[in-house]
């Protein structure tokens, strides 16, 4: 390879790189962007507000489930506290013991 | 008013305030993206990146100014438009069409022939440059535009990329490589 040519066309390169002029801002630029953005900005809200109304909806069933949810876990624990006191007081035979008390 | 003043205003939900940093940083920053992305598409990036900015305006910090941060944007977004386009690269020769092919013979191996500026000048030259930074990889070109073209100092390049200097100076020194490494395909073809 003729490495003179080589180092001739990287500096043209580099000199066109260097000279190239700026661009300026095409006609409209700045009213195409706020356009995009008041889009965005309105879909955030929406997004928000549908959100708010869905939770205000689902308030009453959701405490109502977390209630549920809260009360079977205390009954569970109760159980397991129950059938392991059983198992440490009756050896191997307190099994059946257990199998009677899960729900 | 400050920028940072503005972007509260925005955040605040003043959305119409924004036009206020589109109209300060547009040029600017047109111009910096024109120099890593073809001039003819370099509108639509910055159009991207102010979009891309008020999405994330919120974890703007006043720490540094406004327009740094839109920078480092506009850059991940150059990277981001050559990593799309490395997708469905074309490296073949024939892809730079006849005028750049016959523009690289009137290239002279002497260094005293001059008219370099000349060459330099014209539309082909512009053209062969795409073309054989479009073949790199995105970080490199980065590196590449910024420290050989722009002449920018390693640690600026650094900061804005959010690189160690290592990697700058390899990436740069890599991008380099393949750049004369495929103008000496080119020579050869």
């Amino acid at each position: 390879m003729d490495d003179g040519r080589l180092d001739q066309l990287e500096q043209v390169l580099l000199l066109h790189a260097r000279g190239r002029k700026p661009l300026a801002l095409p006609a409209g630029f700045i009213d195409g962007v706020m356009r995009e953005v008041r889009a965005k900005a309105g879909a955030r809200v929406d997004f928000w507000s549908v959100f708010a109304f869905a939770a205000r909806r689902f308030v009453p069933a959701g405490a109502l489930a977390a209630t549920a949810a809260g009360g079977y876990a205390l009954m569970s624990e109760r159980v397991l506290s129950q059938a392991l006191l059983t198992l440490s007081l009756h050896g191997s035979n307190g099994a059946y013991l257990v199998a009677g008390l899960l729900p | 008013m400050n920028d940072a003043l503005i972007v509260r205003r925005v955040l605040a939900g003043d959305v119409n305030a924004y036009a206020l940093l589109v109209d300060g940083h547009g040029a600017r920053l047109l111009g910096i993206i024109s120099r890593h992305v073809p001039p003819d598409r370099a509108a639509e990036v910055a159009h991207e990146t102010f979009t891309r900015a008020f999405e994330k305006l919120d974890t703007y910090r006043a720490e540094s100014p406004f327009g740094h941060w839109l920078v480092r944007i506009a850059l991940r977004r150059c990277a981001d438009f050559w990593r799309e386009r490395a997708r469905r690269r074309e490296t073949v020769f024939s892809a730079l069409g006849p005028e750049a092919l016959n523009w690289i013979e009137s290239i002279p191996s002497d260094a005293s022939a001059g008219g370099l500026d000349v060459l330099a000048e014209q539309n082909e030259a512009g053209v062969l440059l795409d073309w054989a930074l479009g073949q790199l990889a995105p970080d490199d070109r980065l590196a590449l535009t910024m420290t050989h073209m722009e002449g920018q100092a390693l640690a600026e390049v650094a900061d804005l990329l959010g690189w160690s200097l290592a990697k700058v100076k390899v990436r740069s020194f890599r991008a380099r490589r393949k750049l004369r490494d495929l103008l000496g395909h080119l020579l050869e073809r």
